[in-house]
C-alpha cells in the first residue's frame, strides 16, 4: 500500500475518531445538563414543598371510635352504657437512647402517681423480683442483643449479667436510674423494641389512663416525646349482676376477628377491638356496635400532631330497649337469693339441703316479652371490663357454671309441670273428655308393668282432679292411651323440642319419642316408657323458657309467641324500630284448652290442690292464679334432692304474665312457687299481707 | 495468531494520569462518606466496613493492572472472560437472587456475595475492543462472526437470569464502541429508525404483552403514576420528597431520612440520600465529579495512538456513563427504575471492586500508552 496514501488514511480516521469524541462529550454534557436542571426543580424551586411534607407533615388516618350502644330496661333504666376513657401512645421519633429513657422515666413517674396500669411483656419473661428468666430466653436474647457474638455470650451468661447488658448495651440506660427504675424503663423499651411504633401503626402504651396522666402528657408534650393521647369510650355497666346473662358481656375480638369481619364487612372490625362474647351484647352486636369515624391526622418528626380533621364522623351503634323490667327482674333475683336459702334449710325426709341454683323466667302472656330471666347463680359482668384475671378465672372455674344461663340452655325434666300437655293430648286425640271419670287405684298394671299412685287410691276422677292432685296414675292411663306419637305432636306444637327464638343462644331441649330413644339410646321404644314419658320424665328435658313460653300458650289459648328480649332499637336520629311480635297458633280447640286451665286453677285454688296455700290472699285482688307444680326425678334421689318445678300464669281468667321457676335439687315443686309468688306480687305491685 | 506489540517507554510513572486516580479516589471518599451516614442511620456497622474492604480489593486490582502493560489483556482478556462466562453459567445454576424481579444474579461465596455480571462487563468490554481493532485494521478471519459470538455469549446468560436492566447497559456498552469503531453516521441513524419504529410496532401491535409481567409494570408504573401496583412510584416519589427536601444546602451529614424511608437507599437510591442530606451543593459536586471523570476519561482515549486502547477506554466510559445516567436518573424519576447502582458511590463490593478494575484498566492504558506522533 500506498505509505503516503495510508498515512492520509490514518489521519483522516484519527480526526474523524476526535469528532466522535466531542459529540460523546457533548451528549454527555446535555444529560448532566438534564439532570442539573431537574435537581433544581426539585431542590431548589420546589424544595421547601417537598422539605414541609417530608418532614411537618407526615399524614396517617386515624380512627374515631364509635359509642357502643346503650342497654336499657323496658321503662328505661339504664343497664350498659359508655364513658369517655383515654388512652396513650407511642410513635418512634429520632431521639437517643438517654433523651428517650428520660421520658419513659418521667411517663412512668407520671403512670406510679396517678395510679395507672401499663402493658408489660417483658415482667412474663424476665422477673425483676427473682431477677431470673420465667421462659425459656431464646427468643428474648434474639430480641435484646445487639450483635451474634453477643448473643451467644448472652445464651449461657447470668440473668443478671444478661440485665447489665439489657440496661447498659441495648437500651443504654444512664447510671443514674436505680435497678429498679431501669427495670420499669426497659419494661416499656422492650415493648418499642418488638412493635411497630410508626405514625400509621402506633404502640399502645396504656388504656384508660386517669384524666391527670392525660393533662400532664398534653401540657408538658414537650417532655414527652412520642408519647400522645387520645380517647376512646370504654363499656360500663350498671347492677349488671342482675341481669347477667340476659346481658352478657364483651370481651376482645381474638381469634374470632376474621369470622365477625366476614360477616359484617361493613362495621370495619379491628383486631383489637372488643365485641360481645354472650348474650344480648354478643347477639345484637350488629346493632349495638356503630361504625368508628375516620380522620386524618398530621404528625411531625416528634410524633407531635399538626393537623386533625375529621374525614368521616362515627356512627354510634343503636340504643336497645330490653323487654325485662329490671324492678320485677331484681325482685326475682332477690326471691330466688332467699328462697333457695330457706330450702335448703327446711326439713324433709327427701331434702339433702344442697339447692343451690335456680332458673326463673317471667313473660308476657299476650306478646312474648320477657320481663324477668333470672339464672342464679350469677356472676358481675363487669368484672370482665376491667379485665381483672383473678375474678374471671373465678367466674368461668366456680363449680355451680355461674356463666352458664340455665334460663335457656339449662334442660330439665319437667316432671308433672308435662301433665297439662299430656291432658291436652289426651283432648285433642278424644281418649277422654274433660268430665270422664277414670279410676285411679293404688296399684295398676300398664303396658305390662305394675305402676304405683304416690296419691293413694283415689277412685274415680276428672281431670280437672287429676291436675289439681297430680294424679300420676290417672296420666298413667290416659298418656298410654294416647300414645307417644301424639304426645310428641303436641309438645312440639307447644314449643317443645325446638328453638323459641329469643335472641340469646338457647338449647332445643329433647322430647321423650321413639327417634330420641333409637337415636340416642340404640333401643326400641316399650309401651312402658310412655307412661314415664306421661309425668314427664324419661328423656324429657326442657328449658325454662321453653316451659314458660308453654304455660303461656295455655294461658292465652293457643298462642305460640317467639320470646324476645329486645323490646325496640333507638338510632342515634332517634328513630324507633320495635321488634315485632310473632306468634303461631297451636291447634288445640278452645274447650281442651278451657279444660286444662280449670286444672290448673284448681292446682292453686282448690282444697286438694298441691299449691293450694300459696297464691290465696291473690284472690280478692288480682283474681285467680293457674298453675302446676313439678317435682323432676334426677337419677340421683339416693344422693341429692330432686329438681323444684313451678310454672304458672296469672291472672286466670285473663293472664298477663306467666312465670317457670326451676330450682335444682328443689325437693319438691310447691317449694318453688313461692318465687313464682314473689314475682306475681313485683309485677302486680300486692303489699305482702301476710306479715 | 495474537501479536503484542509493546511501549518501549522507561519512565512510566511520568504518564501515569494522576488526575484520574485522584478523581476516582474522590469519588470513592465521596461513597465512603455517604455510606457511613447510612450505616449509621440504618444501624448496621457491616455495610460502612464491607464498602471499606471492598475499596481497598479494588486499589489492589488497580495497582495489579498498572504493573501489566493493558497490551497483554489482548492475550489475558481470554482467560478472563472465559473464567465470567463459567460464573454466570453457575450463576443460572446456583444463583441467589435479592429483589422482586426474581433475577438471581448472585453467587453465595460464604460471607459474601458476588455479581459475575458486574465483573462481565470489564470483560466484555476488552474482547469486543480487541475484535473492533481487528476489523478497523483489518487482520484476521471471520472477525465479524467473532465479534457478535462473543458479545452475545454474556448478554444471552444475563438474559437468562433475568436482568434486562444490565443487558441494556450491554447494548449501550456495544453500541457506543461500535461508533467509535468508526461506524459510518448513515447506519446510526438507520439503526435508530428501526429502533424506533419497532418500538412504535411492538406498541402497536400489542406485541409488549409478552414480556415479563414485573417489566411491564415497571413501564406501567413509569407511565401511570398514579396507578402502582409494584409500589416503584412509592419508591421514587418517597426519593423524589426526600430529594427535593435537601434544598440548596442540604439537612446535614446523618441528617436526613431517605436513609431509613426510601427503600433500598444504600445501595441503588443512594442518590436520594446525597441530594437530601448534602443539598443541591453536594449533588452537584457529585455530578460535577462524574462529569471531570468522564472528561479525564475521554482525553485519555483521545491521547491514546493505539485504536485497541482507546477503544477499552472508551467502552468502559460507556459502562460508567450508562450506570450514571440510568441511576441518577431513576432516583430524580426522569427514567423508569432497574436494579443498576451508581458507580463508586452505591454500597456493594462486586460492582465496587468492578469498577476499580475498570478504572485501573484505564489508568494501565494511560500509563503504558503510545503517545500520538504529532502530539
Amino acid at each position: 500500500m500506498d505509505p503516503v496514501k495510508n498515512k492520509e488514511k490514518e489521519k483522516e480516521m484519527q480526526a474523524d475518531l476526535k469528532r466522535r469524541y466531542i459529540i460523546f462529550f457533548l451528549i454527555l454534557v446535555i444529560f448532566c445538563g438534564i439532570i442539573l436542571r431537574q435537581l433544581v426543580d426539585l431542590q431548589i424551586v420546589n424544595g421547601k414543598e417537598y422539605l414541609d411534607t417530608s418532614t411537618k407533615r407526615i399524614a396517617t388516618s386515624g380512627v374515631i371510635y364509635a359509642n357502643r350502644g346503650n342497654i336499657y330496661d323496658r321503662n328505661g333504666i339504664p343497664i350498659a352504657g359508655n364513658r369517655m376513657g383515654f388512652c396513650v401512645q407511642y410513635v418512634d421519633t429520632k431521639l437517643s437512647n438517654g433523651e428517650k429513657n428520660a421520658a419513659i422515666a418521667r411517663l412512668i413517674d407520671l403512670f406510679n402517681k396517678n395510679g395507672d396500669k401499663y402493658h408489660s411483656t417483658m415482667n412474663k419473661i424476665f422477673s425483676f423480683t427473682s431477677m431470673d428468666f420465667l421462659i425459656n430466653r431464646e427468643g428474648f436474647i434474639n430480641q435484646i442483643s445487639i450483635s451474634d457474638e453477643d448473643k451467644s455470650f448472652l445464651m449461657e451468661a447470668e440473668p443478671k449479667e444478661v440485665f447489665k447488658y439489657m440496661r447498659e448495651k441495648t437500651f443504654g440506660i444512664d447510671a443514674q436510674y436505680t435497678d429498679e427504675e431501669a427495670y420499669r424503663i426497659m419494661e416499656l423499651r422492650y415493648e418499642m423494641l418488638i412493635n411497630y411504633c410508626t405514625i400509621s401503626d402506633p404502640l399502645l402504651i396504656a388504656e384508660d389512663v386517669s384524666i391527670d396522666t392525660v393533662i400532664a402528657l398534653e401540657e408538658r408534650n414537650e417532655e414527652f416525646s412520642g408519647f400522645t393521647t387520645y380517647s376512646k369510650p370504654f363499656r360500663e355497666y350498671y347492677d349488671a349482676h342482675l341481669v347477667a346473662h340476659v346481658l352478657g358481656y364483651i370481651g376482645s375480638i381474638g381469634d374470632e376477628f376474621e369470622e365477625w369481619s366476614k360477616k359484617y364487612p361493613r362495621l370495619g372490625y379491628l383486631p383489637n377491638d372488643k365485641v360481645g362474647i354472650c348474650g344480648i351484647e354478643r347477639s345484637e352486636e350488629h346493632v349495638l356496635r356503630g361504625i368508628n369515624g375516620v380522620t386524618r391526622k398530621e404528625v411531625d418528626i416528634e410524633g407531635r400532631l399538626t393537623y386533625y380533621e375529621v374525614v368521616e364522623p362515627p356512627v354510634p351503634g343503636q340504643d336497645i330497649y330490653l323487654t325485662i323490667d329490671l324492678n320485677l327482674q331484681k325482685a326475682t333475683y332477690e326471691s330466688i337469693e332467699r328462697n333457695i336459702e330457706i330450702i335448703r334449710n327446711r326439713e324433709h325426709k327427701k331434702n339433702f339441703h344442697d339447692a343451690n341454683a335456680a332458673a326463673v323466667v317471667a313473660m308476657d302472656v299476650k306478646s312474648g316479652e320477657i320481663l324477668a330471666m333470672v339464672s342464679y347463680p350469677a356472676f358481675d359482668p363487669a368484672d370482665f371490663l376491667e379485665g381483672n384475671n383473678e375474678k374471671i378465672s373465678y367466674i368461668l372455674n366456680h363449680p355451680d357454671r355461674l356463666i352458664f344461663n340455665r334460663a335457656t340452655s339449662g334442660n330439665y325434666a319437667p316432671g308433672s309441670t308435662y301433665k297439662p300437655l299430656i291432658a291436652i293430648a289426651a283432648l285433642e286425640s278424644g281418649i277422654i273428655t274433660p268430665s270422664q271419670r277414670i279410676d285411679c287405684p293404688y296399684t295398676k298394671t300398664i303396658g305390662g308393668l305394675v305402676w304405683r299412685n304416690p296419691e293413694g287410691n283415689q277412685g274415680r276422677i276428672v281431670l280437672e282432679k287429676a291436675l289439681a292432685t297430680s294424679s300420676n296414675m290417672y296420666f298413667f292411663q290416659i298418656g298410654f292411651a294416647t300414645g307417644i306419637d301424639n304426645i310428641v305432636k303436641w309438645a312440639k306444637n307447644f314449643g317443645f323440642g325446638k328453638k323459641t327464638g329469643i335472641e340469646i343462644g338457647e338449647s332445643i331441649g329433647a322430647i321423650a319419642s321413639r327417634e330420641y330413644k333409637q337415636v340416642y339410646i340404640k333401643e326400641s321404644w316399650v309401651p312402658a316408657d310412655t307412661c314415664n314419658a306421661s309425668i314427664g320424665q324419661l328423656y324429657n328435658a326442657f328449658t325454662p323458657i321453653q316451659l314458660v313460653n308453654y304455660v303461656a300458650t295455655i294461658g292465652n289459648g293457643g298462642r305460640l309467641y317467639r320470646p324476645h328480649l329486645v323490646r325496640k332499637r333507638m338510632d342515634a336520629s332517634g328513630q324507633v324500630h320495635f321488634t315485632e311480635i310473632e306468634y303461631q297458633l297451636t291447634t288445640a280447640k278452645e274447650s281442651t284448652i278451657k279444660a286444662v286451665q280449670k286444672g290448673m286453677v284448681a292446682v292453686a285454688n282448690s282444697e286438694d290442690g298441691t299449691a293450694v296455700n300459696i297464691f290465696k290472699d291473690f284472690r280478692p285482688i288480682i283474681g285467680e292464679v293457674a298453675g302446676k307444680t313439678g317435682t323432676a326425678e334426677t337419677g340421683q334421689e339416693a344422693t341429692s334432692s330432686s329438681n323444684a318445678l313451678f310454672v304458672c300464669y296469672a291472672p286466670a281468667d285473663d293472664p298477663e304474665i306467666a312465670v317457670a321457676v326451676v330450682v335444682e335439687k328443689g325437693v319438691s315443686g310447691a317449694w318453688s312457687a313461692p318465687i313464682a309468688r314473689d314475682v306475681l306480687m313485683a309485677y302486680f305491685n300486692i303489699q305482702d299481707q301476710s306479715n | 495468531m495474537l501479536h503484542v506489540e509493546k511501549s518501549q517507554s522507561i519512565n512510566k510513572l511520568k504518564h501515569f494520569d494522576w488526575i484520574l486516580l485522584i478523581i476516582v479516589l474522590a469519588l470513592n471518599a465521596f461513597g465512603m462518606f455517604i455510606i457511613r451516614s447510612v450505616s449509621v442511620q440504618l444501624e448496621s456497622p457491616g455495610i460502612f466496613i464491607k464498602q471499606g474492604v471492598g475499596i481497598a480489593l479494588g486499589m489492589i486490582c488497580i495497582v495489579v493492572l498498572c504493573l501489566i502493560d493493558y497490551k497483554d489483556l489482548r492475550i489475558l482478556g481470554f482467560p478472563a472472560y472465559w473464567v465470567i462466562i463459567i460464573l454466570l453459567v453457575l450463576v443460572l445454576r446456583y444463583g441467589i437472587g435479592e429483589d422482586e424481579t426474581g433475577s438471581k444474579a448472585w453467587l453465595d461465596l460464604g460471607p459474601i456475595t458476588f455479581q459475575p455480571s458486574e465483573l462481565c462487563k470489564v470483560t466484555f468490554v476488552l474482547i469486543i475492543a480487541l475484535y473492533l481493532e481487528r476489523i478497523v485494521i483489518k487482520t484476521g478471519k471471520f472477525n465479524y462472526i467473532k465479534l457478535l459470538f462473543f458479545a452475545a455469549l454474556p448478554v444471552f446468560l444475563i438474559f437468562q437470569q433475568p436482568d434486562y436492566g444490565t443487558v441494556l447497559v450491554y447494548g449501550f456498552i456495544f453500541i457506543c464502541m461500535v461508533f467509535f469503531a468508526g461506524l459510518p453516521y448513515k447506519y446510526i441513524f438507520i439503526g435508530a429508525g428501526a429502533c424506533a419504529s419497532g418500538v412504535f410496532i411492538v406498541y402497536i401491535t400489542g406485541l409488549y404483552q409478552l414480556l415479563p409481567k414485573y417489566m411491564l409494570n415497571r413501564f406501567y408504573s413509569y407511565f401511570n403514576k398514579d396507578v402502582d401496583p409494584l409500589g416503584i412510584n412509592f419508591q421514587v416519589s418517597r426519593a423524589i420528597q426526600h430529594i427535593g427536601s435537601g434544598q440548596l444546602w442540604g439537612r446535614g451529614w446523618g441528617n436526613g431520612w431517605a436513609a431509613e424511608r426510601v427503600p433500598f437507599a444504600h445501595t441503588d437510591f443512594i442518590f436520594s440520600v446525597v441530594a437530601e442530606e448534602l443539598g443541591f451543593f453536594g449533588a452537584s459536586i457529585l455530578i460535577l465529579l462524574f462529569l471531570a471523570f468522564f472528561a479525564r476519561c475521554i482525553y485519555i482515549a483521545w491521547h491514546t495512538r493505539e485504536r485497541y486502547g482507546a477503544f477499552i477506554v472508551m467502552g468502559l466510559t460507556a459502562m460508567f456513563l450508562a450506570h450514571f445516567i440510568e441511576n441518577v436518573g431513576m432516583n430524580i424519576g426522569l427514567l423508569p427504575v432497574t436494579g443498576i447502582p451508581l458507580p463508586f458511590i452505591s454500597y456493594g463490593a462486586s460492582s465496587v471492586v468492578s469498577n476499580l478494575i475498570a478504572a485501573g484498566i484505564i489508568l494501565s492504558i494511560s500509563m503504558h500508552k503510545e503517545r500520538l506522533m504529532f502530539e
